[in-house]
């Protein structure tokens, strides 16, 4: 018995499949055992507990409540997250470790569906981390006005969106360009682009429909209008679900070398 | 056990591999030899439900890559040994295999033990060597003590000792009862370990057997420090010959009989192989050129 060969190779054996819960739990490890993935992560912790602090010490009187404290906590799971997201998807081919991954996992719409769980459970991880810092900071630091706590439920369902949305668009966006560069890009220049198209005014009424930005400002302002509501599905529907479908076909056929 | 039937696989109008078929049994190792472009990678990624192929199929232990329950613990792959994260530390990659395939955290360390990076396990990947993402590749392959290994140039940048150990763990594994496909164009490194041989170029197989089956008979390889002696003596004693250079000829009979003619011409000889050094070579060459000249 050695390393090489633990037990005879010619005896037929037979190995149950890695459960689901465990591909994920390896995802999240993945997410932060390299580099890049570790200070991106670290840095958004960083970055939320700084935000949280700064907004409830310094402006005015009615932002030192715990809505305006969250919202200022969240922005950078927002802005950096979903980078991690995209990674999660993105390395596999630009560090080629897909060549492994699924040798190991043949099944690849398991190991996708492993990497959205992932990241989903990433964005609920930093809401938390979020919320703790907020109330933390509020509590600490925040001045006597009247909406001090205020926060109910529709908020706090939209305040998780918000953070979901996000990350569920950087994941969508890397599965449907398998490269971190432009999948990057877009997730940063999809807003701006349609904010210069907009002005247009013959494309304004089509594009708010479509403004990947009705999934940002609104969701964390006020509790929203029907109409944002729809705005919101609209703009999930084309940044989130059709990149994810692309991504779909694409990984399901893709040969990989 | 694996098995190639009739598999085809098309990139675009180009034909990369064409109605590959062989098995690779086990307790042997099958050198899978072929010139750059020939579609050896192409038919390992196939078989490893990488690539679709047009047509046919490949199986392990008679079964679709993708209908093995965990891989891993079935067949050891290794494709390409860059095909790592940069910024993952060596240790990191196999615990994460090691995850994956359910085996104990401890196997990890013996791994790497074994292929000598117990040293460099805290380094990251993209300051490893070639040779050690090599050795690094070798050990994510075993982690999951599978009974076959399917390894892509597992001895390009080894260093000799590395070549010779890996030699010896491919002997050990498949006296074990394992079954190994391993593809390289050294020839050299193919011929000291390989017990069968499947040889493909543009896409076919254009000869397949035992090592022995293909090499025996292919002539007996003669050096003598005496050439008009030797040359005398094959020609008293009916042997056709072609010299290689002036101290070697390859005869084209046994060994036996080239001694006899050379004992008869009282002539000194310093080597007799029956599978010459460049009996491989020889082989390749003709086959690869026949089908050259047929494309
Ligand atoms: N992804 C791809 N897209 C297009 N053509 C490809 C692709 N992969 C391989 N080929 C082509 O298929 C043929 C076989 O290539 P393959 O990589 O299988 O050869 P190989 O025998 O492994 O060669 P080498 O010894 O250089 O590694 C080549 O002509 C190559 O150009
Ligand atoms: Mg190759």
């Amino acid at each position: 018995m050695n390393a090489i060969a633990e037990h005879s190779s010619i005896q037929p054996r037979s190995f149950s499949r890695t459960g689901f819960a465990q591909l994920v739990r390896i995802e999240l490890r993945k997410s932060i055992d390299t580099r890049a993935g570790f200070w991106l992560l670290a840095a958004t912790a960083l970055l939320t507990i700084l935000a949280a602090v700064a907004r409830a010490v310094s402006g005015e009187d009615a932002q030192h409540a715990i809505r305006p404290v969250l919202e200022a906590a969240l922005i950078p799971t927002n802005v950096l997250l979903p980078v991690v997201g995209i990674l999660l998807i993105t390395s596999e081919w630009s560090q080629r470790t897909a060549l492994s991954t699924f040798v190991q996992v043949p099944n690849r719409m398991r190991v996708l569906a492993a990497k959205c769980a992932a990241g989903v459970a990433l964005g609920f991880g930093f809401y938390a981390i979020a919320v703790v810092m907020s109330v933390l900071a509020v509590a600490a630091f925040g001045s006597n006005v009247s909406d001090q706590w205020v926060f109910g439920t529709e908020l706090a369902t939209q305040f998780t969106a918000y953070v979901i949305l996000g990350m569920l668009m950087g994941l969508a966006l890397g599965a449907a360009m398998l490269a971190s560069a432009p999948a990057i890009v877009t997730y940063f220049a999809a807003p701006a682009a349609v904010v210069v198209l907009a002005s247009f005014n013959a494309l304004e009424p089509v594009l708010k429909w479509i403004d990947p930005s009705s999934m940002a400002q609104p969701m964390t302002e006020a509790v929203m209008s029907s109409e944002e509501v729809a705005q919101v599905l609209t703009s999930a529907a084309v940044w989130i679900a059709l990149p994810m479908v692309i991504g779909l076909w694409r990984i399901g056929r893709a040969d990989i070398d | 056990m694996i098995e190639f039937n009739s598999v085809t696989k098309s990139f675009g109008s180009q034909r990369a591999i064409d109605d590959i078929t062989f098995t690779c049994k086990p307790g042997t190792i099958t050198g899978f030899l072929g010139p750059n472009g020939a579609g050896k990678s192409t038919s390992m990624r196939v078989l490893c439900g990488l690539s679709r192929a047009d047509s046919g199929d490949a199986t392990i232990f008679g079964r679709g890559f993708a209908q093995l329950e965990n891989p891993g613990r079935e067949v050891g792959v290794l494709l390409d040994a860059s095909a790592q994260h940069a910024g993952r530390k060596g240790r990191e990659v196999l615990a994460i295999t090691a995850l994956t395939l359910g085996v104990r955290p401890g196997r990890v360390d013996e791994l790497l033990e074994l292929v000598g990076l117990a040293g460099a396990a805290e380094k990251r990947v993209g300051n490893y060597s070639l040779g050690m993402k090599q050795r690094l590749g070798i050990a994510n392959a075993l982690l999951g003590d599978p009974r076959a290994l399917v390894l892509d140039e597992p001895a390009n940048g080894l260093d000799p000792e590395g070549i010779r150990w890996l030699r010896g763990l491919l002997r050990e594994f498949a006296d074990a009862g394992g079954t190994v496909l391993l593809s390289s164009h050294l020839l050299k490194e193919i011929d000291a370990v390989a017990d069968d041989l499947v040889i493909i170029a543009g896409g076919k197989v254009v000869s397949e057997g035992t090592r022995d089956e293909l090499l025996d008979g292919r002539g007996t390889t003669v050096k003598s420090p005496d050439p008009i002696g030797m040359t005398r003596a094959f020609e008293s004693a009916g042997i056709e010959f072609r010299a290689i250079d002036e101290a070697t000829w390859i005869a084209e009979s046994d060994a036996l009989s080239v001694s006899r003619a050379a004992l008869d011409g009282g002539v000194l000889l310093t080597h007799l192989d029956e599978q010459g050094e460049n009996a491989l070579e020889d082989l390749f060459f003709d086959l690869v050129s026949d089908q050259a000249a047929a494309a």
